[in-house]
């Protein structure tokens, strides 16, 4: 039957797109439903909803490591320990709450944040007043502040003002400003019988799911149940007077289900609710994955979707756009950004890591009281309204543990985002690269055919990457010899050329005793289990399968283990992994993955309480596999960089793994969705990012698919693939034009990895995202608050996409104030300044791009098979200077595929243009490398291209810093794009020196 | 650190140190050299004509030229390429992109020459030593394969020709089959009328009689009435059947007695396959597995169709079993062939040839006759024989039939059918030019030239016009064997007038209604003949429709592929099994059977008019999917066979399928270039310095 039902699935998966029923909603988990009822009673008094939490001023204390203060709702009366810190810096705060007498231990993630997010600064007492405390979040006037309320309780947070006074502070957000706090304890059936009755009431207490075999015996018995159980339910209702207390208690229930499925919960409700507000706040931004606008839409009133935003890993097959759904990954992160005219930008940042079943709502409120504000006196004043933006979030279990980024600026908010899950992993080189992958290039014939067309057309690309089939019958870490009888001659034929490989491998092993993984594994118990503590098996690609449990550190070093040469023999250095299927993705599970009460950790933990972070765990356990395998790697190459690209994700992933949008459609409005997506994973610290180019399921147009190509160009991760039952689209099957229009995409792509390697560099130091939302670089420019039609590369480059067809020009608001100027970076003409609308000219060769009048952008022209080999490749640096003629870039320089890095093994240079002179120095901003020590710093600036330059110069000279005297050089200048180049400076992009333009 | 120099030596390049020769003509092929050799001082010419930049700064790693032109030996020009000179192995030309990059593209080194971090020797001998063994073997089974191409080539332009013929013929035949079919449709439902009529007359009598003699009429009476018609009619029956008996005997006897018998025996038989073995010398059987094929074809365009044309004649003939024309063809026969048969197959023919002829001659000569006479001659000698032997034989049976059915019946028989016998042999002297139609009575002219146009051309002239008159006569010879009911009919005359055309048709059905009555076992007779006649004429459809279909195939050019059109090739992959029909269809199979159909072949399956792939589309539909295609590459091989079959996109597979039609002597003639080469007789590269 398990069998039938896993095959009727995944036909099913085949068959249909995107089905909604097949997916829960909030009404369909009992902990949303209830916690959305109680928010929809906000008119109430949260006395009235049964909420109404208080502090015991009288408890509150003050230690090394932060403020504590006991809390209990007048309903429930189960002491909770609330406990508010905050990092050094002083701009980011952090509240928990937790039952002192817990009746089981919440389930706190391991691997999600980094020590530096353990580090506390002492908080000081501002101001004590009657009924509550304001506190500052550390030392010195730029920290931020916070006002605790006991009673209701209420945690005011407060920023400093960007750019503004010392000691001037602004509310930024606000902790249970509504009252929707609702902090399930964990407590016993009896309780909750007591309580509220809620067993009699719920669906039918059953033999808790065994697993697949008895979800179709499971349903029956629903069906038959349910009936009655309603009949009770509302014959229940008047007997509790239709009290909101006795409603929210009458759906806490243990056991529940979901079509077939059953969930036995057998530790019983433990969701928690929470608000935050947001006040002078009208955008927000976060809570990826899903494929939904960057400026997050209302979740409850007019005009936006009717579900809240959901946070539950699931394999969602042919997702809809403009949906609430959650898609692959999770990030419970909620930015807010604003600036009221007049007034300089604010930005605020709220997150939980908390990997369990979350839902968000969002709602914004026209006419909130206005943030208060504190000057330097540290007088509090209020008054007025203003937008609000309110956030109610439920999460089914864990720990409420949560982080408040005051930011001030957007980058700041990135940054305290970094210091807590990580920057982005610094990526080897070629992982900036093309990748031409496809389910599935069939065996090394067809792989290494398709090398010699790359070859063929001088078509750059770095990964040739490999699907499912490539392994024996789906067990991974086998090949299928048949189709693949050399692959270690395969992937060492690439790699003559300085080409890699990518090979899938996914978390669920074929229950197979034959198979060594399944074998090994099963007999070392490294497998989820079942609530029934049986090993818990469901359908995937290779049928029944189980999933090792990546919690537990020994099954983590297994799967690394088994990522050796020594075990994959028929691997090599030059082979990478992609880790799919990992949310889990169960074909017979409840909407496709596993069941919530599996267990991990030798049954201490339920999935429901990681399910988020499985794939993080999965991403985790390859990287460290890789890392071990790189880390004696062959001569020269110690320690080589390693890239894995997974689906599922959770906060924190970004220091393992680069992340891709999934099973995406070959249809312009999924094009057009790769762009707020991709922004949305960006702002949430997942950097490395990309979208399926050109779609993943059904056959793309050749336009369609040039114009992916054109956009794909400029987004951080930049792979073709395609779905089984597509045709081939490899460039060259569309013949020309089409193929030199994808060719010059990738072309100019590979021109632009030096800066798109600065700006990896950058996400890895500190977060700050590589493609980044007009307003995060104009963030007073009030207009480009809700933009996601437009987006930039790093600071630098604005990118047009061409998301319909038969376009001819891109009509773009240009960011940025009248003086904020703009090149076109085809003709490298001025085209506009900001504030101006215009029509940019997208013909079939190119999307609109433009560089930012101020910037200084490194390139490297020459054209090269594959990334690696452009590393002693001479620079051309192209200066778009702003409207007093100033410009300023950056390069960062290193090996490009070790972590020599690490130890200074790399160069960060500036390079600054102004009163037209182009100065190389080491920045100043940035970590400084060890001197001496290799680079690739000694490659040559070969050329230097000023744009904005109306008249020929007098002329040009460079000089080396040490007193060198100054060399003449070469130049051309075109009048009309006002276009100087300057030839062959000659000096090393890693040495100081000062290249002049003297005017006549 | 190696960037850095690399970049540097290019940077530096103007300066003394690499101001040669050596650098400004690094990575410039032979040819080209004079132009990138100008004069120190003076300037070198972008190779488009788009401006001109100082000497130096050709090769000086910086990228001036917009066509890339002035950096061949360097990666500052991405347009740019770069010439490998290779000595002792083959010069190649790089893109730019892959010089300095690290990796050793030449065989000599050069592309690395000025990469400091690259270690490039010079592999150009070793690799010349492995390479030349390879492209020996090659050249060598390209050989082998040539010699197969120009045969293939043959058998292909063969196989053309003789189908060209087959249609041709075929063409003729089904104008004719059509216009018979229509005759003898037309001849079945008059005497269905006729014979409805009768038995509603004979009826009507009946019942008057009984109703006038014996009041209150007997049930049984007029049952024993219907009875005895009933009788009559199954004698009747009888009767053809006996002389089918007879016909066959006399078949016999013919082919016994004909020295090239092969044709006659044929007759009665299905002839589509037996005429093979007549024909056989007209095909080139070739040893060839392709031209096997085509020999096969061979057959049945070339020789199997005339013969069948025939047998469905004489089939025709017999089946009538009239005399008239049984006796002409015997007479023909016994003209043409030798006397023995003529006797045999001619002289059973009389009797019931003369019986119907002495009637027709009464009646008004059938002018069909006539042209049936003319179109009968045969136009070749050893073809005539056949004819002759075959209608002989028809006609002998025919002539059995009649004299079993109403033989007893026919008066002055000898006479008349001398007379007619010398008409019929004046007649036949102008035939086989096709001016004999001319010569026809206009009744039957008009529609019989219609068949004369449609067959003006051919060089052979068979039986057609014969089996069209024995049809004819088959009509007669029904109509003479009526009698007992002949006052019936006659009382009909009037009716059956109305719709009666001016024709020899319409008078012999005014006959038959005044013979009033008609024979059963000749409308049975009659209708079996449409419906061998309605046979044939699908057959020739189907055949013409292939032939058609063949004809219009864009078989390469030449024709060179046209050998494979009529052959299927298998192929087992582990999975499953692959049949590959050129020009017709593509399966795929699992234990024999076929589990898909991967594509057929439709117009315009060239891909890109190279004819070096084909698509076959319009498989079985996938699951979800789209019909499954596939495209063949053809590829130059000793033999004809699949290489390869892969599906490289769901439900698209590509086969890779080898045959010496794909070969090409220029092919060769590069092979041996290379040889050339590697032995060593001419440095490669240096040989145009």
């Amino acid at each position: 039957m398990a069998v039938l039902l896993a095959l009727a699935l995944a036909l099913a998966r085949g068959a249909a797109g995107f089905d909604a029923h097949k997916m829960k909603k909030c009404e369909d988990n009992s902990f949303c439903r209830r916690h959305r009822a109680f928010a929809a009673e906000e008119g109430k008094s949260p006395e009235a909803r049964g909420g109404a939490y208080a502090a015991d001023g009288s408890t509150f204390e003050l230690d090394a490591e932060g403020a504590r203060v006991v809390v209990a709702s007048a309903t429930h009366k189960v002491p909770l320990e609330l406990c508010v810190s905050a990092l050094p810096g002083g701009l980011t705060a952090r509240v928990r709450l937790r039952e002192l007498e817990p009746l089981r231990r919440r389930f706190e993630p391991p691997y999600v944040l980094l020590d530096a997010a353990r580090e506390t600064t002492p908080l000081t007492v501002v101001r004590e007043e009657a009924g509550g405390v304001t506190l500052a979040l550390g030392a010195g006037p730029r920290a931020g502040q916070l006002r605790l309320d006991f009673s209701p309780l209420r945690l005011r947070f407060f920023a400093p003002v960007d750019g503004g006074a010392p000691g001037d502070l602004v509310e930024v957000a606000s902790f249970n400003a509504r009252g929707l706090l609702e902090f399930e304890h964990y407590r016993s059936r009896a309780e909750g019988r007591a309580e509220g009755k809620a067993e009699d009431k719920a669906e039918t207490p059953a033999a808790a799911d065994g697993g697949a075999a008895d979800s179709d015996a499971d349903a029956d018995a629903d069906a038959g149940a349910s009936a009655p159980d309603a009949a009770v339910a509302a014959a229940a209702a008047p007997a509790n007077d239709g009290s909101t207390d006795d409603s929210w208690a009458t759906d806490l229930v243990w056991e529940e289900s979901f079509q077939t499925h059953r969930d036995s919960r057998p530790f019983g409700p433990a969701a928690i609710g929470l608000d935050w507000t947001l006040p002078g706040f009208e955008h927000v931004y976060g809570l990826p994955e899903r494929a939904a606008p960057l400026n997050l839409k209302n979740t409850r009133g007019d005009g936006g979707y009717a579900e809240p935003y959901r946070l539950y890993n699931l394999d969602v097959f042919e997702y809809v756009t403009d949906s609430p759904f959650g898609l692959y990954g999770a990030v419970p992160l909620v930015l807010a950004h604003g600036a009221a005219a007049g007034k300089r930008a604010r930005n605020v940042g709220i997150f939980w890591p908390n990997p369990s079943e979350m839902y968000v709502d969002v709602l914004r409120a026209s006419t909130a009281p206005a943030p208060m504000s504190v000057d330097a006196s540290g007088a509090p004043a209020s008054g007025g309204t203003a937008p609000a933006v309110q956030t109610h979030w439920v999460a089914e279990s864990g720990a409420l543990d949560v982080f408040v980024l005051l930011g001030p600026s957007a980058k700041a908010v990135s940054r305290q985002y970094a210091t807590l899950t990580g920057g982005t992993q610094l990526p080897p080189l070629f992982a900036l690269g093309y990748h031409q992958c496809r389910w599935n290039y069939n065996d090394q014939d067809d792989i290494l055919a398709l090398d010699k067309k790359f070859e063929e057309l001088d078509f750059p690309y770095d990964v040739l990457w490999l699907d499912i089939e490539y392994t024996d019958g789906k067990r991974y870490f086998t090949w299928d010899e048949r189709k693949f009888p050399k692959p270690v001659a395969m992937l060492d034929a690439l790699a003559s050329r300085g080409h890699k490989m990518v090979l899938i491998l996914d978390p669920h092993i074929k229950a197979d005793d034959a198979y060594h993984v399944f074998s090994e594994a099963k007999k070392a118990g490294h497998f989820v289990r079942t609530a029934q503590n049986a090993t818990f098996d469901g359908w995937c690609w290779p049928g029944t399968s189980s999933y090792l449990d990546f919690l537990l550190p020994e099954v983590r070093g297994y799967w690394a283990s088994k990522l050796q040469l020594a075990s994959f023999s028929q691997s090599t250095h030059s082979a990478h992994v992609w880790n799919d299927m990992n949310e889990p993705s169960v074909f017979n599970g409840p909407e496709v993955t596993m069941h919530k009460d599996c267990l991990h950790a030798h049954g201490t933990v339920e999935h429901r309480e990681l399910h988020n972070m499985y794939g993080h765990l999965h991403a985790m356990a390859t990287h460290a596999g890789l890392i071990e395998r790189e880390a004696l790697g062959p001569t020269g190459k110690e320690r080589g960089r390693t890239f894995i690209l997974t689906r599922s994700f959770f906060a924190g992933s970004q220091r393992y793994t680069a992340v891709w949008t999934g099973d995406n459609m070959a249809k312009w409005d999924h094009l057009q969705a790769s762009v707020p997506m991709l922004l949305t994973l960006s702002l949430s610290g997942i950097a490395f990012c990309g979208a399926d180019v050109g779609g993943f399921f059904y056959n793309p147009d050749v336009e369609l698919l040039v114009r992916w190509y054109q956009v794909g160009a400029y987004q951080p991760f930049f792979r073709a693939h395609a779905h089984i039952e597509t045709k081939r689209r490899e460039p060259w099957l569309f013949g020309e034009p089409h193929l030199s229009h994808m060719r010059e995409a990738v072309r100019e792509r590979y021109r632009l990895l030096p800066y798109i390697y600065t700006l990896a560099a950058e996400a890895a130091l500190d977060g700050v995202p590589m493609m980044r939302p007009l307003w995060y670089e104009f963030e007073e420019d009030a207009p480009t608050f809700a933009q996601e039609d437009v987006f930039l590369l790093g600071g630098a480059l604005l990118v047009a996409p061409v998301v319909s067809p038969a376009q001819t020009s891109v009509t773009v608001r240009l960011p940025g104030g009248a003086e904020q100027r703009w090149y076109n970076a085809q003709t490298l003409a001025l085209v506009g300044v900001g504030g101006s609308t215009l029509a940019l000219p997208a013909p079939a060769e190119h999307i609109p791009v433009l560089y930012r009048g101020g910037a200084v952008v490194p390139r490297r022209e020459r054209l090269r098979r594959a990334a690696s080999q452009m590393r002693y490749d001479p620079f051309t640096i192209l200066v778009a200077p702003d409207n007093d003629g100033g410009a300023a870039g950056e390069v960062y320089l290193d090996d490009g595929e070790t972590h020599a890095y690490e130890d200074g093994h790399f160069a960060w240079r500036s390079l600054s243009y102004a009163k037209g002179a182009l100065a190389c120095a080491e920045h100043a901003g940035r970590p400084r490398g060890r001197a001496g020590a290799p680079t690739g710093g000694e490659a040559l600036v070969e050329r230097v291209v000023l744009l904005g330059v109306p008249k020929a110069p007098a002329r040009v000279t460079v000089a080396l810093a040490g007193g060198a005297a100054p060399r003449e050089l070469g130049f051309t200048h075109d009048p009309v794009g006002q276009v100087l180049v300057v030839r062959k400076p000659g000096v090393p992009i890693g040495a100081d020196w000062l290249l002049s333009v003297a005017t006549l | 650190m190696r960037g850095s120099a690399a970049a540097f030596v290019g940077l530096l390049c103007a300066a003394a140190r690499c101001a040669g020769e050596g650098v400004l003509l690094h990575g410039v092929p032979p040819d080209e050299r004079a132009a990138f050799a100008p004069a120190p001082g003076g300037t070198f010419a972008c190779r488009d004509g788009h401006g001109a930049i100082p000497a130096e700064r050709v090769n000086d790693d910086y990228c001036d030229c917009r066509d890339g032109s002035d950096e061949p030996g360097t990666s500052a020009c991405s347009a740019g390429r770069f010439y490998c000179a290779n000595a002792g192995h083959f010069s190649v030309r790089l893109f730019a992109s892959r010089v300095g990059d690290g990796i050793c593209d030449c065989c000599d080194g050069s592309d690395e020459a000025n990469n400091p971090h690259a270690a490039c020797g010079d592999t150009c001998a070793r690799l010349a030593t492995r390479d030349l063994g390879e492209i020996e073997a090659q050249a060598t089974a390209l050989r082998s394969a040539l010699e197969q191409h120009d045969h293939a080539l043959r058998a292909s332009q063969q196989v053309a020709l003789m189908e060209r013929d087959e249609l041709v013929r075929l063409e003729g035949e089904l104008a004719h089959l059509t216009h018979q079919i229509a005759n003898v449709s037309a001849h079945v439902t008059a005497l269905e009328d006729v014979e409805r009529k009768r038995r509603e007359e004979e009826a009507a009598a009946r019942a008057a009689e009984a109703a006038a003699n014996a009041p209150p009429p007997s049930d049984n009476d007029a049952a024993e009435g219907a009875d005895d018609a009933a009788d009559g009619a199954d004698d009747a029956d009888d009767g053809a059947d006996d002389g089918a008996d007879g016909a066959d005997d006399g078949a016999d006897d013919a082919e016994g007695a004909e020295p090239s018998g092969d044709a006659s025996a044929h007759v009665d038989v299905d002839v589509g396959a037996d005429a093979e073995d007549g024909v056989q010398p007209r095909a080139d059987a070739e040893a060839d597995p392709e031209t096997a094929i085509v020999a096969d074809a061979a057959m049945r365009e070339t020789s199997d169709v005339p013969a069948n044309a025939r047998a469905a004649d004489a089939d025709a003939v017999a089946a009538h079993g009239d005399g008239g024309g049984d006796g002409e063809d015997g007479a023909a026969a016994g003209g043409d062939a030798p006397p023995g048969k003529a006797e045999s197959g001619g002289g059973e023919g009389k009797s019931g040839g003369a019986w119907f002829q002495s009637w027709m001659r009464m009646d008004e000569p059938p002018p069909q006759q006539a042209a049936a006479a003319g179109v009968a001659e045969p136009a070749s000698a050893q073809a005539a024989g056949s004819d002759a032997d075959a209608d002989g034989d028809d006609d002998a049976a025919s002539g059995a039939d009649a004299d079993a059915g109403a033989g007893a019946d026919a008066p002055d028989r000898d006479g008349e059918y001398g007379d007619w016998d010398d008409g019929y042999t004046g007649a036949q002297h102008d035939g086989g030019d096709g001016d004999n139609d001319d010569d026809e009575d206009g009744n039957y002219g008009e529609r019989d030239d219609d068949w004369a146009d449609e067959s003006a051309g051919h060089d052979e002239q068979d039986s057609p016009a014969v089996a069209q008159f024995g049809a004819g006569g088959a009509i007669a010879g029904i109509a003479s064997r009526v009698s007992s009911a002949a006052h019936a009919l006659l009382r009909l005359v009037d009716g059956v007038a109305e719709r009666a055309a001016p024709s020899a048709y319409h008078r012999l059905r005014v006959w038959a209604m005044r013979s009033a009555g008609v024979p059963l076992g000749e409308l049975h007779a009659l209708r079996e003949q449409k419906r061998k006649l309605s046979e044939r004429k699908r057959e020739v459809d189907d055949r013409l429709r292939e032939l058609r279909k063949g004809a219009a195939l864009d078989v390469g050019p030449e024709g060179r592929f046209r050998a494979l059109s009529r052959k299927c090739f298998k192929f087992d992959a582990p999975d499953y099994a692959y049949e590959f029909c050129p020009f017709d269809h593509v399966s795929q199979k699992q234990r024999g059977v076929e589990v898909a159909a991967l594509g057929s072949w439709a117009d315009e399956s060239w891909v890109d008019g190279t004819y070096a792939q084909m698509r076959y589309k319009g498989g079985t539909r996938c699951w979800n999917g789209p019909a499954r295609s596939t495209t063949v590459t053809l590829l130059c091989g000793p033999r004809a066979e699949i290489g390869s079959v892969s599906e490289p996109e769901m439900c698209s597979y590509a086969m890779s399928f080898y045959t010496p039609a794909a070969c090409s002597p220029d092919a060769l003639v590069e092979l041996e270039r290379l040889i050339a080469q590697l032995r060593g007789a001419v440095p490669a590269g240096k040989e145009e310095l």
